[in-house]
């Protein structure tokens, strides 16, 4: 057999296990944990504060706490799930899989990548410090003005200035992608062999250069308009003009999130179906058709304000041709499911669950794209019930899809299996349950951050069920944490391939040398494991 | 486990918008309750494959299984699953235009009412230029169309009263309007459904629709200016 060429290891240094050389270090496998890490210690944050929320809401009259800090406590989970969980989580997949998937030694920048991290880590730190001067950001995690510019204190400066940071690292991350995967790919693997989450990241980092400098614009416009007077977007001038720059940035960021959770989903169904992925270049041309609308539809955000009805007509028309796209890759995943040999293992699991909850989240939009319907539901607990489908289902969903899948690659030993599988159940019950109620909240009439409400009929009851469920959600996610922290010490030896996978990430050591492979197999189509496989099997039939 | 149990059918009454007492909410609900239809029955079909397929084709422990057959994809197929979606959705479009007007346009002839928000509350002008007594409260006859003409004073807010129609926002540097026509006498509750401020959850709106009698005798004696 062929062994295609790889750069020698030599120049890729040791690694030392000490606290010095992680924090030092410029491996991208090290760079992911780190990444990993910090992510989900800010997803525990945010999470916490959700529950805050829900003790607040759980009775009418709630008196947890006080309208100002319940602001910024729904401020701050808002954008500490969005900005520094769901965002960068993608970034650490995408750190650790990425070059391993397409068979390189590392990022294209390795120093450029630790900068990312280490920004994203003094962005959050520059936001949360606002609790220690005086108070947090209390608008919203959309920060509209003139509320964030009339916002008291300094909650909403440190806000813009994190957000600014966290942009940097992020724009950085994007260019670190795309350049290491048009450049860096194995001998023999062409875009048309590049495995899905590889595909999705390339999305992911185009979307992120597309919106995130318009974010930029926008939140130096408010700082200004806080600090030095310019009336950018006050009464005087333009507050509308704020909605439009954040939501062209806020819908593609919900692709950003959507993109790569869709790539780590089409990798593990392939390979628990036992086939390959049904329709390869239509769920190719799905996510780039989803990327590139994710870019016109940003006013969907804003029929509420009165925009004309040839605005409003666009907007609506394009919002709903999303559904085409994202219902093919439904199709294809199922189609890969069909005749399969279905194994159970935790991933899958994950991956089921993540497309029926998706599926809500995806039809539920539809009623927000339909303009006349969403200006009755929009800013209501029904959006707060369809973008935790969508935006939350992620997360909790195909991202720890993607950790029970890659954590023996990352650790080299299995997760409790058993476990997993409760913690699957346990989660996906919690879900439902604490969101699925929020539809006919925000149906019978219950805007969205309200700190409190009067006794009203029926508003109790969904309340309680979605608080109980939060509280369900949690344990959950505190038996997956277990189940990692067990599995690093006790989980049994995971070898190169226990999935019997497609892509290269498998081909070397669980967990991976510091310059990843050795030598890497011929790439031929986008399963270059399952071809070797295939090799192996026709040389033992012919007997050589 | 018993929570779920009393969720499910104190579920199926709320699916649907609170009873629509408006032309333009009934609009809405109409267009609503088909949206409703075409999504629940997509979930179900294609919920029904996936939860099918996944159960279906599971391997169980202890069998033997072929190797699937490797299929790659199938043109025809999906070519089919792109264009069944699309006559769906343009249809629900067509109905969505079709269904338009009733919803935006302000009834000609309609009684103006000059509304001005702010952090939190909300002030209505009649035409005659006086005022219902009481504070977030707005009084008008059954069967008129209103016309708001809307104002904030301070920060982004939204007029909503679910059971009246849409919301609205209203800004700070422009007017924008609004409109309903209720069709039953009554107390209708609404409130500010755009952040606003800490005080945002106490901005409700509370709109008494009494009968022509009634109003007139409401502004010759009640109103005040």
């Amino acid at each position: 057999m062929t062994t295609a060429a790889i750069t020698p290891a030599r120049d890729v240094p040791e690694q030392r296990p000490g606290l010095r050389s992680w924090l030092t270090t410029v491996d991208h496998k090290r760079i992911g944990i780190l990444y990993l890490l910090v992510t989900l210690f800010f997803f525990v944050t945010g999470g916490l504060m959700a529950l805050v929320i829900r003790l607040q809401l759980e009775s009418s009259n709630g008196t947890v706490v006080s309208p100002d800090r319940y602001d910024q406590i729904f401020t701050m989970h808002g954008t500490t799930m969005v900005f520094l969980f769901v965002v960068p989580v993608m970034a650490a997949f995408g750190n650790y899989i990425v070059p391993l998937q397409i068979g390189a030694r590392d990022m294209a920048f390795p120093k450029l990548n630790a900068a990312s991290f280490w920004l994203l880590l003094f962005g959050g730190a520059t936001m949360y410090s606002s609790f220690a001067f005086g108070g947090g950001p209390d608008t919203g995690w959309t920060g509209y003005p003139p509320l964030s510019v009339q916002s008291p204190g300094h909650g909403m400066d440190f806000w813009i200035v994190g957000l600014h940071i966290l942009s940097i690292s992020s724009i950085l991350g994007a260019i670190n992608f795309i350049c290491t995967i048009h450049n860096m790919r194995a001998p023999g693997m062409r875009l048309t062999r590049m495995p899905l989450f590889t595909w999705c990241m390339e999305f992911y980092s185009i979307m992120i250069l597309g919106a995130l400098p318009v974010l930029s614009g926008a939140l130096t416009m408010l700082l200004l308009d806080r600090n030095y007077g310019t009336n950018f977007f006050t009464a005087s001038g333009s507050p509308i003009l704020y909605q439009h720059l954040f939501w062209f940035f806020g819908h593609p960021e919900v692709y950003v999130v959507a993109l790569p959770g869709f790539g780590m989903i089409s990798e593990i169904v392939p390979v628990f179906s036992r086939k390959p992925i049904f329709g390869y270049k239509a769920l190719v041309y799905a996510i780039a058709a989803i990327a590139f609308l994710g870019f016109v539809v940003w006013g969907h955000h804003m029929f509420a304000t009165g925009l004309s009805a040839p605005v409003d007509a666009w907007f609506s028309i394009a919002s709903i041709a999303i559904a085409v796209p994202t219902g093919i890759k439904i199709f294809n995943w199922i189609g890969t499911m069909w005749m399969g040999r279905i194994r159970y293992e935790p991933p899958m699991l994950f991956a089921v669950g993540f497309i029926l909850l998706f599926m809500i989240g995806g039809l539920s939009g539809i009623f927000l794209a339909i303009y006349p319907i969403d200006l009755q539901v929009t800013d209501s607990y029904f959006v707060v019930a369809h973008f935790h489908y969508v935006m939350g289902s992620v997360p909790v969903f195909a991202v720890l899809g993607g950790l029970h899948y890659w954590y023996p690659k990352m650790t080299g030993r299995m997760l409790d299996r058993t476990l997993a599988i409760w913690s699957f159940w346990v989660l996906f019950v919690g879900f439902n349950m604490t969101f699925f109620p929020m539809h006919a909240l925000g149906l019978s009439g219950m805007p969205r951050r309200i700190a409190t409400y009067q006794t009203h009929p029926g508003w109790e009851t969904m309340n309680q069920i979605a608080t109980l469920g939060s509280f369900v959600l949690s344990v959950g996610v505190l038996m997956v944490a277990y189940n990692c922290l067990k599995s690093l010490r006790y989980g049994r030896l995971a070898g190169n391939d226990p999935w019997q996978a497609n892509t290269l990430e498998w081909y070397t050591t669980s967990p991976p040398p510091p310059h990843n492979f050795d030598d890497l197999p011929p790439v031929r189509s986008e399963r270059p494991l399952a071809d070797l496989r295939s090799d192996a099997a026709i040389l033992a039939v012919s007997g050589d | 486990m018993a929570t779920l149990v009393t969720a499910v059918p104190a579920m199926a009454g709320t699916a649907t918008l609170n009873s629509p007492e408006s032309p333009n909410a009934h609009s809405i609900d109409t267009l609503y309750r088909a949206v409703l239809g075409v999504t629940v029955t997509v979930f179900v079909l294609v919920g029904g494959w996936l939860v099918y397929s996944a159960i279906r084709f599971r391997e169980r422990p202890g069998r033997t299984y072929p190797d699937p057959p490797q299929v790659r994809g199938s043109t025809q197929l999906e070519i089919g699953w792109t264009i069944v979606p699309v006559l769906i959705l343009v249809g629900l479009s067509a109905f969505t235009f079709y269904k338009l007007p009733d919803v935006k346009d302000v009834p000609k002839g309609a009684m103006e009412v000059k509304v001005l928000a702010q952090q939190y509350g909300w002030t209505f002008t009649y035409p005659n230029g006086k005022h219902p007594p009481g504070p977030n409260t707005l009084v008008v006859p059954v069967d008129t169309p209103i016309h708001l003409d809307m104002r904030s004073k301070d920060v982004i807010h939204d007029f909503w009263v679910e059971q009246l129609g849409q919301k609205q926002d209203v800004f700070p540097n422009k007017v924008t309007h609004t409109w309903f026509e209720a069709q039953k006498a009554g107390t209708y509750e609404g409130q500010c459904a755009e952040f606003c401020g800490p005080g945002h959850a106490t901005m409700t709106i509370t709109v008494r629709v009494l009968s022509k009698e009634e109003y007139k005798s409401f502004m010759a004696q009640k109103a005040i200016s």
